[in-house]
């Protein structure tokens, strides 16, 4: 936040050990350099690396949280995220599987607006694969095509079920601008995602789209 | 997703030391890091009776045997898993015959890090090496390895499902049946 501190995004850590004399208080911040909006965070499967995407810049930031929790390093920063997806900007949600990381998106380089995808990463941050969500024309067969927008913002994964269930919200347009300016214009408040996606998680390919009025933002699945 | 790493330090059951990558040339693999102390149900025992029915399946499959398939389970205990433990430990969890089923070990600890740091399998001692579901922390991974020893897929408790793995060898082997 401009103002505050150096004005840069940080992972800051609480030391929650009961025991400690530092119990509850602010024990390490690493700055990772600017402002990126770096917003939603995900461990890697094995919790020892923590993932920060960054909305704004599309960046995304690795940290070492293992090797001494008490002070996380920045291990590994992702700047190619828009060129390794194929054009997906805004990374978003960071969600484990095994051995590799899915960053839900949150618009596309084209036109700023709500279409987007899923991309996966192995947990060394190399990337593995792009899929967009399903709209009218790369998925005109699937159940409830008519609602797909093609918009996203989270996923989650029940694997024994053999799904991945995605959300939305809205593109990088709505998301940078003012937000009292877009609450005052009807055609940019038209552009919030109205959907949700049950995938074939194994084979990454939509099942079905649901109609979920009023951007449903994050995914919550019991394991 | 990545390539197999290869390290020269494997043993098999009889002792017989082996190169990972001759083991990897040329077969479909599926691969799990397992200890034989291992008494925690969503750990090793999970992992091997995971391996089963692929096991089970080569047997009765031919096409799936002479896909070559083979089924590696590699222990990161080697001051106690020595080849003479993974031969009692194989003949006591795994009776079938006419699937390729090897239980591996390494010859030190030395040899062994550099094989799970390339795999990613962090392994922990627990204070007290007396805990009932064994003295190490570690999590459940089991990789699928094609042909060119790259990493196809990686399971973990909540994906490791047989038929799961079975869909991935059929589709590697579709892939393969396409491939120009």
């Amino acid at each position: 936040m401009e103002g505050v501190g150096d004005g840069s995004d940080k992972l800051v850590t609480v030391d929650v050990r009961p025991d400690s004399r530092t119990f509850g208080k602010i024990i390490d911040s690493d700055s990772v350099g600017g402002r990126h909006e770096a917003h939603h965070g995900g461990f890697t499967d094995d919790r020892r690396h923590f993932w920060v995407s960054g909305l704004d810049t599309s960046m995304i930031f690795i940290f070492d949280v293992a090797s001494d929790p008490a002070n996380p390093q920045l291990v590994k920063t992702i700047d190619s995220f828009v060129e390794d997806s194929g054009g997906v900007v805004g990374p978003h949600g960071a969600y484990a599987l095994p051995g590799r990381m899915m960053i839900s998106g949150l618009s596309n380089a084209e036109d700023d607006s709500g279409r987007t995808a899923l991309v996966e990463y192995t947990n060394d941050g190399e990337y593995i694969a792009t899929h967009w969500m399903p709209t009218a024309d790369n998925a005109p067969d699937v159940e409830g095509v008519e609602f797909a927008d093609g918009y996203g913002y989270d996923a989650r994964v029940l694997p024994r079920k053999n799904a991945l269930l995605s959300s939305s919200f809205t593109g990088r347009s709505n998301c940078m601008m003012d937000f009292g300016a877009m609450l005052q214009d009807e055609a940019t408040m038209q552009r919030f995602g109205s959907s949700m996606v049950m995938w074939d998680f194994h084979q990454r390919t939509p099942r079905k789209v649901f109609h979920v009025p009023g951007a449903p933002l994050e995914d919550g699945a019991g394991q | 997703m990545s390539p197999a790493r290869r390290w020269r330090t494997v043993l098999d059951s009889e002792g017989e030391a082996f190169d990972l990558r001759e083991l990897f040339h040329g077969r479909i693999s599926v691969l799990s890091f397992i200890y034989t102390r291992c008494n925690d149900p969503h750990g090793c025992p999970l992992a091997t009776g995971m391996l089963h029915r692929p096991a089970w399946t080569v047997a009765q499959d031919p096409v799936l045997a002479e896909a070559g398939l083979q089924l590696l389970s590699l222990s990161f205990d080697p001051d106690h898993d020595t080849p003479e433990v993974m031969r009692s430990y194989a003949e006591s969890v795994y009776h079938g015959s006419g699937s390729d089923w090897r239980f591996l070990t390494t010859g030190s600890r030395a040899a062994l890090q550099p094989i799970l740091r390339a795999y990613d399998q962090p392994i922990g001692t627990k204070d007290d090496a007396l805990d009932p579901f064994g003295p190490f922390y570690h999590q459940l991974r089991v990789f699928l390895i094609d042909r060119d020893g790259q990493i196809r897929n990686i399971y973990s408790l909540g994906f490791l499902d047989p038929r799961l793995v079975l869909a991935d060898i059929h589709t590697l082997m579709l892939e393969e049946q396409t491939r120009p």
